[in-house]
Protein backbone atom coordinates (compact mmCIF):
# COMPACT_ATOMS: atom_id res chain seq x y z
CA UNK A 1 0.00 0.00 0.00
CA UNK A 2 2.78 2.37 0.97
CA UNK A 3 6.21 1.56 -0.35
CA UNK A 4 9.41 3.55 0.04
CA UNK A 5 12.67 2.65 -1.64
CA UNK A 6 16.10 4.15 -1.14
CA UNK A 7 14.83 7.41 0.30
CA UNK A 8 17.58 9.82 1.29
CA UNK A 9 17.74 13.46 2.25
CA UNK A 10 20.54 15.90 3.06
CA UNK A 11 20.48 19.26 4.76
CA UNK A 12 23.78 20.68 3.61
CA UNK A 13 26.34 18.10 4.70
CA UNK A 14 24.09 16.51 7.27
CA UNK A 15 22.53 13.26 6.10
CA UNK A 16 19.05 13.25 7.63
CA UNK A 17 17.75 10.13 5.91
CA UNK A 18 20.00 7.33 4.72
CA UNK A 19 18.54 5.06 2.06
CA UNK A 20 15.30 4.30 3.87
CA UNK A 21 13.28 1.29 2.69
CA UNK A 22 9.83 0.85 4.13
CA UNK A 23 6.70 -1.03 3.31
CA UNK A 24 3.32 -0.67 5.02
CA UNK A 25 0.24 -2.72 4.40
CA UNK A 26 -3.34 -1.54 4.11
CA UNK A 27 -4.93 -0.69 7.47
CA UNK A 28 -1.64 -1.28 9.24
CA UNK A 29 -0.83 1.04 12.14
CA UNK A 30 2.86 1.77 12.34
CA UNK A 31 4.54 3.82 15.06
CA UNK A 32 7.96 5.37 14.53
CA UNK A 33 9.99 6.06 17.66
CA UNK A 34 13.51 7.29 18.15
CA UNK A 35 15.63 10.09 19.57
CA UNK A 36 15.25 13.71 18.44
CA UNK A 37 17.04 14.38 15.19
CA UNK A 38 16.85 10.76 14.07
CA UNK A 39 14.92 11.74 10.93
CA UNK A 40 11.48 10.45 11.97
CA UNK A 41 9.62 13.66 11.19
CA UNK A 42 11.64 14.25 8.02
CA UNK A 43 10.70 10.78 6.80
CA UNK A 44 7.04 11.53 7.40
CA UNK A 45 7.31 14.92 5.69
CA UNK A 46 9.01 13.33 2.68
CA UNK A 47 6.03 11.03 2.22
CA UNK A 48 3.77 13.96 1.32
CA UNK A 49 6.64 15.93 -0.19
CA UNK A 50 6.54 18.79 2.28
CA UNK A 51 10.25 17.99 2.20
CA UNK A 52 11.71 17.01 -1.13
CA UNK A 53 13.85 13.90 -0.84
CA UNK A 54 17.15 13.82 -2.74
CA UNK A 55 16.70 10.30 -4.06
CA UNK A 56 14.30 7.42 -3.71
CA UNK A 57 10.84 6.39 -4.77
CA UNK A 58 7.58 6.72 -2.89
CA UNK A 59 4.49 4.76 -3.76
CA UNK A 60 1.17 5.26 -2.02
CA UNK A 61 -2.00 3.43 -3.00
CA UNK A 62 -0.72 2.63 -6.48
CA UNK A 63 0.68 6.06 -7.28
CA UNK A 64 4.46 6.25 -7.45
CA UNK A 65 6.87 9.17 -7.67
CA UNK A 66 10.62 9.26 -8.15
CA UNK A 67 12.39 11.94 -6.13
CA UNK A 68 14.96 12.36 -8.89
CA UNK A 69 12.41 13.50 -11.47
CA UNK A 70 9.63 15.09 -9.51
CA UNK A 71 6.98 17.11 -11.30
CA UNK A 72 4.65 19.54 -9.60
CA UNK A 73 1.62 17.61 -10.78
CA UNK A 74 3.10 14.40 -9.31
CA UNK A 75 3.51 16.10 -5.96
CA UNK A 76 -0.13 17.21 -5.93
CA UNK A 77 -1.30 13.77 -7.05
CA UNK A 78 0.72 12.01 -4.35
CA UNK A 79 -0.62 14.36 -1.68
CA UNK A 80 -4.17 13.37 -2.62
CA UNK A 81 -3.33 9.96 -1.18
CA UNK A 82 -2.42 11.10 2.31
CA UNK A 83 -3.19 13.66 4.96
CA UNK A 84 -1.23 14.86 7.93
CA UNK A 85 -1.72 15.75 11.58
CA UNK A 86 0.93 18.23 12.69
CA UNK A 87 2.68 18.69 16.00
CA UNK A 88 1.46 22.29 16.16
CA UNK A 89 -2.03 21.48 14.76
CA UNK A 90 -1.72 24.09 11.96
CA UNK A 91 -5.45 24.64 11.79
CA UNK A 92 -6.39 27.35 9.28
CA UNK A 93 -6.58 30.30 11.66
CA UNK A 94 -9.01 32.26 9.52
CA UNK A 95 -11.55 29.43 9.41
CA UNK A 96 -13.92 27.84 11.90
CA UNK A 97 -13.55 24.26 13.06
CA UNK A 98 -16.13 23.08 10.53
CA UNK A 99 -14.60 25.13 7.71
CA UNK A 100 -11.22 23.62 8.55
CA UNK A 101 -12.61 20.14 8.15
CA UNK A 102 -14.48 20.75 4.88
CA UNK A 103 -12.02 23.13 3.18
CA UNK A 104 -10.22 20.46 1.17
CA UNK A 105 -13.47 18.64 0.37
CA UNK A 106 -14.92 21.72 -1.26
CA UNK A 107 -11.74 23.04 -2.85
CA UNK A 108 -9.93 19.95 -4.08
CA UNK A 109 -12.49 17.14 -4.02
CA UNK A 110 -15.19 19.40 -5.47
CA UNK A 111 -17.76 17.95 -3.12
CA UNK A 112 -21.06 19.89 -3.07
CA UNK A 113 -21.13 22.17 -0.04
CA UNK A 114 -24.15 20.59 1.72
CA UNK A 115 -22.58 17.13 1.47
CA UNK A 116 -19.28 18.48 2.77
CA UNK A 117 -20.99 20.20 5.69
CA UNK A 118 -22.84 17.00 6.59
CA UNK A 119 -19.64 14.98 6.48
CA UNK A 120 -17.77 17.68 8.42
CA UNK A 121 -20.41 17.72 11.14
CA UNK A 122 -20.24 13.94 11.39
CA UNK A 123 -16.46 13.98 11.74
CA UNK A 124 -16.53 16.72 14.36
CA UNK A 125 -19.01 14.64 16.29
CA UNK A 126 -16.69 11.67 15.99
CA UNK A 127 -13.89 13.64 17.66
CA UNK A 128 -16.32 14.96 20.26
CA UNK A 129 -16.44 18.56 19.07
CA UNK A 130 -19.85 18.91 17.43
CA UNK A 131 -20.57 21.85 19.73
CA UNK A 132 -17.46 23.69 18.57
CA UNK A 133 -18.22 23.62 14.83
CA UNK A 134 -18.43 27.41 14.59
CA UNK A 135 -15.51 28.17 16.88
CA UNK A 136 -12.30 29.60 15.48
CA UNK A 137 -9.01 27.88 16.39
CA UNK A 138 -8.05 30.73 18.73
CA UNK A 139 -11.06 29.86 20.92
CA UNK A 140 -10.11 26.19 21.23
CA UNK A 141 -7.67 24.52 23.59
CA UNK A 142 -4.64 22.76 22.16
CA UNK A 143 -6.30 19.40 22.61
CA UNK A 144 -9.46 20.55 20.88
CA UNK A 145 -7.47 22.05 18.02
CA UNK A 146 -5.63 18.77 17.51
CA UNK A 147 -8.91 16.86 17.52
CA UNK A 148 -10.24 19.19 14.81
CA UNK A 149 -6.99 18.59 12.92
CA UNK A 150 -7.60 14.85 13.12
CA UNK A 151 -11.13 15.34 11.76
CA UNK A 152 -9.65 17.45 8.95
CA UNK A 153 -7.17 14.70 8.14
CA UNK A 154 -9.93 12.07 8.09
CA UNK A 155 -12.22 14.18 5.90
CA UNK A 156 -10.25 13.72 2.69
CA UNK A 157 -10.55 9.94 3.11
CA UNK A 158 -6.81 9.40 2.70
CA UNK A 159 -5.12 6.09 1.99
CA UNK A 160 -2.72 6.88 4.81
CA UNK A 161 -2.77 9.39 7.67
CA UNK A 162 0.60 10.72 8.73
CA UNK A 163 0.69 11.86 12.36
CA UNK A 164 3.77 13.91 13.24
CA UNK A 165 4.17 13.90 17.03
CA UNK A 166 0.50 14.75 17.51
CA UNK A 167 0.72 15.16 21.28
CA UNK A 168 4.18 16.67 21.73
CA UNK A 169 3.03 20.29 21.85
CA UNK A 170 0.15 19.64 24.23
CA UNK A 171 -0.11 20.35 27.92
CA UNK A 172 0.15 17.03 29.76
CA UNK A 173 -3.47 17.07 30.90
CA UNK A 174 -4.65 17.42 27.27
CA UNK A 175 -2.64 14.50 25.88
CA UNK A 176 -5.21 11.95 27.00
CA UNK A 177 -8.15 13.31 24.99
CA UNK A 178 -6.11 13.39 21.77
CA UNK A 179 -4.76 9.87 22.28
CA UNK A 180 -8.33 8.74 22.93
CA UNK A 181 -9.44 10.15 19.57
CA UNK A 182 -6.52 8.53 17.75
CA UNK A 183 -7.29 5.25 19.50
CA UNK A 184 -10.87 5.50 18.23
CA UNK A 185 -9.83 5.70 14.58
CA UNK A 186 -7.20 2.97 14.71
CA UNK A 187 -8.24 -0.04 12.63
CA UNK A 188 -11.31 1.65 11.23
CA UNK A 189 -10.36 1.96 7.62
CA UNK A 190 -7.22 4.00 7.37
CA UNK A 191 -3.59 3.15 7.36
CA UNK A 192 -1.67 5.14 9.96
CA UNK A 193 1.92 6.15 10.32
CA UNK A 194 2.55 7.90 13.61
CA UNK A 195 5.72 9.49 14.90
CA UNK A 196 5.47 9.64 18.66
CA UNK A 197 7.28 9.91 21.96
CA UNK A 198 4.38 8.26 23.78
CA UNK A 199 5.92 4.81 24.21
CA UNK A 200 3.03 3.30 26.11
CA UNK A 201 0.64 4.52 23.44
CA UNK A 202 2.77 3.19 20.59
CA UNK A 203 2.91 -0.15 22.35
CA UNK A 204 -0.84 -0.17 22.78
CA UNK A 205 -2.08 0.82 19.32
CA UNK A 206 0.66 -0.10 16.84
CA UNK A 207 0.79 -3.28 14.79
CA UNK A 208 4.42 -2.55 14.19
CA UNK A 209 6.96 -0.28 15.82
CA UNK A 210 9.93 1.14 13.95
CA UNK A 211 12.94 2.44 15.83
CA UNK A 212 14.94 5.07 13.96
CA UNK A 213 18.31 6.59 14.83
CA UNK A 214 20.72 8.77 12.84
CA UNK A 215 18.64 8.67 9.68
CA UNK A 216 18.27 4.89 9.49
CA UNK A 217 15.75 2.30 10.53
CA UNK A 218 17.64 0.42 13.24
CA UNK A 219 15.04 -2.14 14.16
CA UNK A 220 11.38 -2.92 13.69
CA UNK A 221 8.91 -5.47 14.88
CA UNK A 222 5.66 -5.91 16.69
CA UNK A 223 5.41 -3.95 19.94
CA UNK A 224 5.98 -7.00 22.16
CA UNK A 225 9.21 -7.80 20.33
CA UNK A 226 10.54 -4.28 20.08
CA UNK A 227 9.73 -3.14 23.61
CA UNK A 228 10.06 -6.56 25.24
CA UNK A 229 13.22 -7.92 23.69
CA UNK A 230 14.98 -5.38 21.49
CA UNK A 231 17.73 -6.98 19.41
CA UNK A 232 19.93 -3.97 18.78
CA UNK A 233 22.12 -2.29 21.38
CA UNK A 234 21.06 1.16 20.09
CA UNK A 235 17.39 0.33 20.63
CA UNK A 236 18.06 -0.98 24.14
CA UNK A 237 19.92 2.18 25.06
CA UNK A 238 17.10 4.39 23.78
CA UNK A 239 14.37 2.40 25.49
CA UNK A 240 16.22 2.22 28.79
CA UNK A 241 16.71 6.00 28.81
CA UNK A 242 13.00 6.35 28.24
CA UNK A 243 12.02 3.85 30.87
CA UNK A 244 14.54 5.06 33.42
CA UNK A 245 12.31 7.76 34.82
CA UNK A 246 9.42 5.41 35.54
CA UNK A 247 11.66 2.63 36.80
CA UNK A 248 13.45 5.11 39.04
CA UNK A 249 10.14 5.99 40.61
CA UNK A 250 9.41 2.36 41.21
CA UNK A 251 12.87 1.86 42.69
CA UNK A 252 12.40 4.75 45.08
CA UNK A 253 9.07 3.38 46.19
CA UNK A 254 10.62 0.01 46.68
CA UNK A 255 13.50 1.45 48.71
CA UNK A 256 11.05 3.44 50.78
CA UNK A 257 8.97 0.44 51.80
CA UNK A 258 11.98 -1.84 52.15
CA UNK A 259 13.79 0.11 54.86
CA UNK B 1 -11.29 91.94 8.38
CA UNK B 2 -11.70 90.48 4.92
CA UNK B 3 -12.74 87.00 5.98
CA UNK B 4 -16.17 85.57 5.28
CA UNK B 5 -16.76 82.48 7.39
CA UNK B 6 -20.08 81.95 5.65
CA UNK B 7 -18.28 81.42 2.36
CA UNK B 8 -16.65 78.29 3.75
CA UNK B 9 -20.01 76.68 4.36
CA UNK B 10 -21.23 77.74 0.95
CA UNK B 11 -18.09 76.33 -0.67
CA UNK B 12 -18.14 72.92 1.01
CA UNK B 13 -21.24 71.53 -0.75
CA UNK B 14 -20.04 72.91 -4.10
CA UNK B 15 -16.67 71.22 -3.64
CA UNK B 16 -18.26 67.96 -2.50
CA UNK B 17 -19.72 67.58 -5.99
CA UNK B 18 -16.18 66.70 -7.06
CA UNK B 19 -15.60 64.23 -4.24
CA UNK B 20 -16.44 61.23 -6.46
CA UNK B 21 -13.44 62.11 -8.67
CA UNK B 22 -11.10 62.33 -5.69
CA UNK B 23 -12.42 59.04 -4.32
CA UNK B 24 -12.15 57.36 -7.69
CA UNK B 25 -8.51 58.42 -8.05
CA UNK B 26 -7.66 57.30 -4.51
CA UNK B 27 -9.58 54.02 -4.44
CA UNK B 28 -8.64 53.11 -8.02
CA UNK B 29 -4.97 53.67 -7.27
CA UNK B 30 -5.27 51.80 -4.00
CA UNK B 31 -6.73 48.68 -5.63
CA UNK B 32 -4.18 48.65 -8.43
CA UNK B 33 -1.33 49.36 -6.00
CA UNK B 34 -2.45 46.48 -3.75
CA UNK B 35 -2.55 44.00 -6.63
CA UNK B 36 0.87 45.12 -7.87
CA UNK B 37 2.27 45.23 -4.34
CA UNK B 38 1.17 41.66 -3.61
CA UNK B 39 2.68 40.43 -6.89
CA UNK B 40 5.97 42.24 -6.13
CA UNK B 41 5.98 40.82 -2.60
CA UNK B 42 5.43 37.28 -3.88
CA UNK B 43 8.17 37.64 -6.49
CA UNK B 44 10.67 38.78 -3.87
CA UNK B 45 9.58 36.42 -1.09
CA UNK B 46 9.77 33.40 -3.39
CA UNK B 47 13.10 34.58 -4.84
CA UNK B 48 11.86 34.06 -8.38
CA UNK B 49 14.81 34.11 -10.76
CA UNK B 50 15.24 37.19 -12.98
CA UNK B 51 12.01 38.78 -11.72
CA UNK B 52 13.16 39.16 -8.13
CA UNK B 53 16.09 41.53 -8.85
CA UNK B 54 13.89 43.43 -11.30
CA UNK B 55 11.26 43.85 -8.60
CA UNK B 56 13.88 45.26 -6.27
CA UNK B 57 14.99 47.77 -8.90
CA UNK B 58 11.36 48.74 -9.44
CA UNK B 59 10.84 49.33 -5.73
CA UNK B 60 14.04 51.31 -5.39
CA UNK B 61 13.13 53.54 -8.37
CA UNK B 62 9.53 54.33 -7.50
CA UNK B 63 10.35 54.96 -3.86
CA UNK B 64 12.98 57.49 -4.86
CA UNK B 65 11.21 59.55 -7.52
CA UNK B 66 8.80 62.30 -6.41
CA UNK B 67 5.18 61.45 -7.16
CA UNK B 68 4.81 64.55 -9.30
CA UNK B 69 7.76 63.51 -11.48
CA UNK B 70 6.29 60.02 -11.88
CA UNK B 71 2.97 61.55 -12.89
CA UNK B 72 4.59 63.75 -15.53
CA UNK B 73 6.61 60.84 -16.87
CA UNK B 74 3.40 58.89 -17.47
CA UNK B 75 1.22 61.75 -18.71
CA UNK B 76 3.61 63.89 -20.71
CA UNK B 77 6.74 61.81 -21.15
CA UNK B 78 5.62 58.43 -22.42
CA UNK B 79 3.36 59.72 -25.24
CA UNK B 80 6.41 61.59 -26.57
CA UNK B 81 8.24 58.36 -27.44
CA UNK B 82 5.17 56.17 -27.86
CA UNK B 83 2.61 58.30 -29.68
CA UNK B 84 0.08 55.47 -29.54
CA UNK B 85 -0.12 56.17 -25.80
CA UNK B 86 -1.43 59.70 -26.28
CA UNK B 87 -4.88 58.25 -25.75
CA UNK B 88 -3.98 57.98 -22.07
CA UNK B 89 -6.18 60.55 -20.45
CA UNK B 90 -5.19 62.51 -17.39
CA UNK B 91 -7.31 60.41 -15.04
CA UNK B 92 -5.73 57.14 -16.17
CA UNK B 93 -2.25 58.67 -16.02
CA UNK B 94 -2.87 59.83 -12.44
CA UNK B 95 -4.15 56.43 -11.33
CA UNK B 96 -1.25 54.64 -13.00
CA UNK B 97 1.35 57.01 -11.55
CA UNK B 98 -0.09 56.86 -8.04
CA UNK B 99 -0.42 53.09 -8.08
CA UNK B 100 3.08 52.50 -9.50
CA UNK B 101 4.55 54.59 -6.72
CA UNK B 102 2.43 53.16 -3.91
CA UNK B 103 2.92 49.58 -5.12
CA UNK B 104 6.60 50.04 -4.33
CA UNK B 105 5.78 50.90 -0.72
CA UNK B 106 2.98 48.37 -0.37
CA UNK B 107 5.26 45.57 -1.63
CA UNK B 108 7.31 45.98 1.53
CA UNK B 109 4.18 45.98 3.71
CA UNK B 110 2.86 42.83 2.05
CA UNK B 111 6.22 41.12 2.29
CA UNK B 112 6.19 41.64 6.03
CA UNK B 113 2.56 40.58 6.37
CA UNK B 114 3.03 37.43 4.28
CA UNK B 115 6.15 36.49 6.23
CA UNK B 116 4.21 36.93 9.46
CA UNK B 117 1.83 34.11 8.53
CA UNK B 118 3.13 30.87 10.02
CA UNK B 119 4.60 28.57 7.35
CA UNK B 120 2.60 25.71 8.91
CA UNK B 121 -0.55 27.23 7.39
CA UNK B 122 0.64 26.58 3.83
CA UNK B 123 1.98 23.16 4.82
CA UNK B 124 -1.46 22.23 6.15
CA UNK B 125 -3.02 23.33 2.85
CA UNK B 126 -0.60 21.22 0.83
CA UNK B 127 -1.02 18.25 3.15
CA UNK B 128 -4.77 18.06 2.49
CA UNK B 129 -4.11 18.20 -1.25
CA UNK B 130 -4.65 21.88 -2.02
CA UNK B 131 -2.41 23.59 -4.56
CA UNK B 132 -0.05 26.37 -3.54
CA UNK B 133 -2.30 28.91 -5.24
CA UNK B 134 -5.42 27.62 -3.45
CA UNK B 135 -3.60 27.72 -0.14
CA UNK B 136 -2.34 31.20 -0.82
CA UNK B 137 -5.69 32.59 -1.86
CA UNK B 138 -7.87 30.92 0.76
CA UNK B 139 -5.65 30.70 3.83
CA UNK B 140 -2.41 32.68 3.67
CA UNK B 141 -3.59 35.85 1.92
CA UNK B 142 -6.63 36.47 4.16
CA UNK B 143 -4.40 36.17 7.22
CA UNK B 144 -1.76 38.45 5.69
CA UNK B 145 -4.37 41.04 4.72
CA UNK B 146 -5.60 41.20 8.27
CA UNK B 147 -2.06 41.90 9.44
CA UNK B 148 -1.66 44.54 6.73
CA UNK B 149 -4.96 46.39 7.29
CA UNK B 150 -3.63 49.06 9.67
CA UNK B 151 -0.90 50.11 7.25
CA UNK B 152 -3.19 49.74 4.22
CA UNK B 153 -5.51 52.23 5.90
CA UNK B 154 -2.63 54.67 6.19
CA UNK B 155 -1.77 54.31 2.53
CA UNK B 156 -5.37 54.91 1.49
CA UNK B 157 -5.44 58.11 3.54
CA UNK B 158 -2.18 59.22 1.94
CA UNK B 159 -3.58 58.42 -1.49
CA UNK B 160 -6.65 60.55 -0.88
CA UNK B 161 -4.34 63.48 -0.29
CA UNK B 162 -1.88 62.59 -3.05
CA UNK B 163 -4.74 62.46 -5.54
CA UNK B 164 -4.80 66.26 -5.33
CA UNK B 165 -1.73 66.21 -7.58
CA UNK B 166 -4.14 65.35 -10.40
CA UNK B 167 -4.89 69.05 -10.81
CA UNK B 168 -1.42 69.47 -12.35
CA UNK B 169 -2.45 67.39 -15.37
CA UNK B 170 -5.86 69.00 -15.65
CA UNK B 171 -8.14 66.60 -13.77
CA UNK B 172 -10.89 68.39 -11.88
CA UNK B 173 -10.98 66.84 -8.44
CA UNK B 174 -12.00 68.66 -5.27
CA UNK B 175 -8.67 70.47 -5.09
CA UNK B 176 -8.76 71.67 -8.72
CA UNK B 177 -12.32 72.86 -8.16
CA UNK B 178 -11.13 74.71 -5.05
CA UNK B 179 -8.58 76.60 -7.11
CA UNK B 180 -11.27 77.52 -9.63
CA UNK B 181 -13.57 78.64 -6.87
CA UNK B 182 -10.84 80.62 -5.13
CA UNK B 183 -9.63 82.50 -8.19
CA UNK B 184 -13.19 83.27 -9.26
CA UNK B 185 -14.21 84.72 -5.91
CA UNK B 186 -10.88 85.96 -4.56
CA UNK B 187 -11.83 84.12 -1.36
CA UNK B 188 -8.58 82.13 -1.24
CA UNK B 189 -8.33 81.48 2.48
CA UNK B 190 -11.98 80.50 2.79
CA UNK B 191 -11.78 78.18 -0.20
CA UNK B 192 -8.65 76.40 0.96
CA UNK B 193 -9.97 76.08 4.50
CA UNK B 194 -13.12 74.57 3.04
CA UNK B 195 -11.19 71.94 1.09
CA UNK B 196 -8.92 71.29 4.07
CA UNK B 197 -12.00 70.57 6.18
CA UNK B 198 -13.24 68.14 3.54
CA UNK B 199 -9.93 66.25 3.50
CA UNK B 200 -9.98 66.20 7.31
CA UNK B 201 -13.52 64.88 7.45
CA UNK B 202 -12.72 62.28 4.84
CA UNK B 203 -9.70 61.08 6.80
CA UNK B 204 -11.69 60.88 10.03
CA UNK B 205 -14.31 58.83 8.20
CA UNK B 206 -11.73 56.50 6.65
CA UNK B 207 -10.03 56.03 10.01
CA UNK B 208 -13.36 55.02 11.53
CA UNK B 209 -14.01 52.58 8.70
CA UNK B 210 -10.53 51.13 9.15
CA UNK B 211 -11.23 50.57 12.85
CA UNK B 212 -14.47 48.77 12.01
CA UNK B 213 -12.72 46.63 9.38
CA UNK B 214 -9.95 45.71 11.82
CA UNK B 215 -12.56 44.64 14.34
CA UNK B 216 -14.40 42.45 11.85
CA UNK B 217 -11.24 40.88 10.52
CA UNK B 218 -9.85 40.16 13.98
CA UNK B 219 -12.96 38.30 15.05
CA UNK B 220 -11.54 34.83 14.36
CA UNK B 221 -8.40 35.58 16.34
CA UNK B 222 -9.79 36.61 19.73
Amino acid sequence: MLKVNGLSKHYGKHEVLKQIDLEIGRREVVAIIGPSGSGKSTLLRCLNLLETPDTGTIEIDGFAVDAGKLKKSDAYALRQKSSMVFQHYNLFKNKTALQNVIEALVVTKKMPKPDAVALGAKLLEQVGLAAKADSYPSMLSGGQQQRVAIARALAVNPAVILLDEPTSALDPELVGEVLQVIRSIVHTDTTMLIVTHEMAFAREIADRVIFMADGSIVEQGNPQQLFGSPQQERTRRFLSSFLSSSSLERKEQHDGTGS
Amino acid sequence: MNFDIGFIFEAIPRLLEYLPMTLMLAVGSMILACVMGIILALIINNRIAVLSPLAKVYISFFRSVPTLVTLFIFYVGIPQILPEFTFIDAITATIVALSFKNAAYLAEEFRGALNAVDSGQMEACLAVGMTKWQGFRRVVLPQALRIAVPSLGNYLIMLVKESSLAFTVGVTDIFAQTKILASGSFRFLESYIAVALIYWGLTVLLTMLQGKLEKVMSKPYR
